[in-house]
């Protein structure tokens, strides 16, 4: 039913005058700030802002870089850590449910992000906020509670060294019909990749937020509305047709059937399942750890708010060593980096580690590559004496370094600074297995196969990572998506081993993902598989009374691209900072026609699907730079800033001006 | 008698079977679209036959296949690949997952 009644969240029909407020409230973006020192807090609205960074990622970045400088240390309590909806997050629009954290990193030490998912996110739009930026440090660990028109410090000091899930249980039962993001004890313990937790196992785990949090003595956010935004039949025309396009859209229904554990066949065959550190990209025991198996542990699917796909899976580890109770996960990246990464071919091992990290507030992709780095070390005979390590594929050393990591304990205080810091403390031999860009640890592609995610890994403005740039239309064999956006170069572009043209794909997806996080979007209802493109959100935006093309938004994905640049370039990156890992561009890499033939050597050409496989970055780069309109040296030139509506930041520019 | 169906492979499916497409006698009569798929990874290595279908020879879930440019689950019999055809064989799936 649909009409003006009280309580309709969904269907409402404005008239003129409504229609105009409404407009005026959507265009206006309320951002609510705190200060953690004296709990005093305020509002700052932006209009014009709205509309250039169209909100969540985008419009956070705006705020870091207006507020946070160079002198500010991402632990000071002068760093501001924002939590911003998307434009649609919130609204009933398929798998709108994403929210982004966003401050100065301590891990790259400059631009950080992460993104979460679930529920949480929807319900701090229920309070009419569109993001909560806080500064300061609380004088003792505190929540902050986020209702509409109200926003209190409370100090909870009995909750700190609590794990995420006793937080979360804790303060919704304190505010009944609360969504909860909390950090753990790596959080409290300043670990450089700890993540926030929300909806009992939902992280934004990138780049260590949930050390800046904690820093801040802030041990969660509860938000607590009491509306959803409403909307018009205009807009609910646009859900159901988008709806309608990932019901049937392959790859959706492949997720929603099996989840994204279904990637790691796959992967293992093309050689794109790293393991062992990367020093392999395929893993003999796959099928130990692959969907089907992961299957056997499955009781029930779960989706985040308004999601139809639903690729979360519900496991469950009834008895033995690792007996694990109900919970979400493990995805794809996690069962990579604490599985074949590390060796370990064990799947209820994995479940239990995946529900560790969760609880202590861990980034599992950083814990896993801390944890190999560690292994490679201890192989090579690097780590101290006092620093014993598990081996390769000890499930239970690796809960033990888990747990030393969170509690920043012996070896696990190494690791706890990630792995390039830990490299630089042990010494130089070390630093070629540190798996890392920008001081961020590798996510679980294999760039030596695909050419289009080294440079990805390499030129992600928040240090290494998949889903900046998420380049999967040559490796996803996506004909008619590069049919439409890159004609000119085509078949070559399709090549993932080939560096050719992959800086011009990456220039488009990396918009096209930056729009996905300013709207709240979930990737794999657009960027992973196309199943919605840019042209598909227009009606949406439309009906909300934004009037932006397909064109319009992937201009304002560059705008935000450009500004996370900007903001790195201001603290001195450059071209030597979007670099891989010694071994990618070194030690190159054979793919076998049978993974279990890795480790046997001598095997002739027949055993191999490629031989020698290695990144020339370089080519790539100059290609990437020169796509963006950005410099050899990776700065974007004041022409670039200017075109994609960035004039402000020309003087920003390394010399003060004009082209440096 | 039988005839020629050209078969473009995407994606994974290129790398596992080392060409971009290929022509492919199938009988007059024609084919279902699994037997298609296992006549293919027939005449290429291992690694087209793990790509494309499991230890019993069933077509894996995440292979995609277009016959004459209608998307046909692997698993369904009623659509044919016949001489003339047009086959488009790619994975679904690619990339990470969110975080």
């Amino acid at each position: 039913m649909c009409g003006n009644a009280e309580g309709s969240r969904w269907c409402w029909s404005p008239g003129p005058t409504e229609r105009r407020r409404r407009e005026a409230e959507v265009r206006e973006v309320r951002v609510a700030w705190v200060d953690l020192d004296t709990g005093a807090w305020w509002e700052e609205h932006f209009d014009a802002e709205a509309i250039r960074f169209l909100g969540g990622r985008g419009l956070a970045a705006w705020l870091l870089y207006r507020h946070v400088g160079e002198s500010v240390g991402p632990l000071d309590p002068d760093n501001v850590l924002i939590f911003a909806c998307g434009r649609l997050t919130g609204y009933p629009w398929p798998s709108a449910a994403r929210y982004s954290v966003t401050a100065k990193s301590p891990a790259t030490g400059c631009y950080g992000y992460a993104n979460g998912s679930g529920f949480f996110g929807p319900e701090l739009r229920r309070t009419g906020f569109d993001a909560i930026a806080v500064r300061g440090r609380a004088r003792a660990p505190s929540a902050l509670v986020v209702e509409r028109g109200r926003i209190e410090l409370v100090p909870v000091p009995e909750l700190w060294g609590r794990t995420t899930e006793e937080t979360e249980l804790e303060l919704r039962r304190r505010y009944p019909g609360a969504r909860v993001a909390s950090i753990g004890p790596a959080g409290e313990r300043g670990v450089v990749f700890a993540a926030v937790i929300n909806d009992l196992g939902r992280a934004a785990a990138r780049t260590g937020m949930g050390a800046v949090m904690g820093s801040k003595n802030l041990k969660a956010v509860v938000a607590r509305g009491d509306a959803g935004p409403r909307v018009g039949e205009e807009f609910r025309q646009a859900a159901r047709q988008a709806v309608g396009r990932l019901r049937k859209h392959a790859g959706c229904q492949l997720l929603g059937r099996w989840g994204t554990a279904v990637l790691i066949r796959g992967k293992n065959i093309r050689g794109d399942l790293p393991s062992k550190n990367h020093r392999w990209g395929q893993f003999p025991w796959a099928e130990d750890i692959d969907a089907d198996a992961l299957a056997r542990y499955t009781v029930a699917t779960a989706g985040c708010f308004a999601c139809p796909v639903r690729c979360s899976r519900v496991t469950e580890v009834k008895s033995g060593a690792f007996q694990t109770p109900r919970g979400e996960g493990p995805e794809y990246e996690t069962i990579n980096a604490l599985g074949c990464n590390l060796w370990n071919r064990d799947l209820e091992s994995i479940i239990h580690a995946n529900r560790l990290c969760n609880l202590l507030g861990l980034d599992t992709i950083s814990t896993g590559m801390a944890i190999s780095f560690a292994m490679e070390c201890r192989e090579a005979g690097l780590l101290p004496r006092q620093h014993p390590s598990p081996a390769w594929g000890d499930p239970q050393g690796i809960l033990e370094l888990i747990r030393a990591i969170a509690f920043r304990q012996g070896l696990g205080d190494l690791l706890a600074e990630g792995v390039a810091r830990a490299a630089a403390l042990i010494g130089p031999p070390s630093e070629r297995m540190a798996m890392h860009v920008k001081g961020v640890e590798l996510p679980r592609q294999e760039g030596r196969v695909l050419k289009a995610f080294a440079l990805a890994h390499a030129t992600s403005n928040r240090g290494a990572d998949h889903l900046y740039a998420l380049p999967t239309i040559d490796s996803a064999g996506l004909q008619e998506v590069a049919e439409k956006y890159f004609p000119r170069f085509l078949p070559e572009i399709m090549d993932v081993t080939s560096e050719k043209y992959k800086g011009y794909m990456l220039r488009f997806t990396e918009a096209y993902n930056a729009v996905a996080d300013c709207l709240g979007v979930c990737k794999f209802t657009c960027t992973e598989n196309y199943a919605l493109l840019p042209e598909d959100f227009a009606p949406a935006l439309r009906a909300l009374g934004l009037e932006l093309t397909a064109a319009d938004l992937i201009r304002a994905g560059e705008r935000v691209v450009n500004l996370e640049r900007m903001y790195n370039v201001r603290h001195g990156l450059d071209r030597s900072s979007d670099r891989l890992p010694e071994r990618f561009l070194k030690e190159p890499l054979d793919v076998y026609m049978r993974p279990e033939d890795i480790e046997h050597k001598g095997l002739d050409e027949a055993g191999l699907l490629h031989r020698g496989l290695l990144v020339d970055l370089d080519a790539m780069l100059d290609e990437y730079y020169a796509a963006g309109g950005w410099t050899t040296r990776g700065i974007p030139t004041a022409a670039r800033l200017r075109e994609v509506g960035l004039e402000d930041l020309v003087r920003d520019l390394p010399g003060g001006g004009e082209d440096g | 008698m039988s005839g020629s169906v050209w078969v473009q492979y995407y994606g994974l499916t290129r790398e596992a079977a080392g060409c971009a497409g290929e022509s492919v006698s199938v009988p007059a009569e024609g084919m279902d679209v699994a037997s298609f798929l296992a006549l293919v990874a027939d005449r290429h290595g291992p690694a087209l036959r793990r790509a494309l279908l499991d230890e019993n020879d069933r077509p894996l879930p995440m292979v995609g296949v277009l016959v004459d440019g209608v998307a046909v689950p692997p698993g369904a019999g009623e659509r044919r690949v016949r001489p003339g055809s047009r086959v488009a064989i790619f994975y679904v799936m690619s990339g990470g997952d969110s975080k």
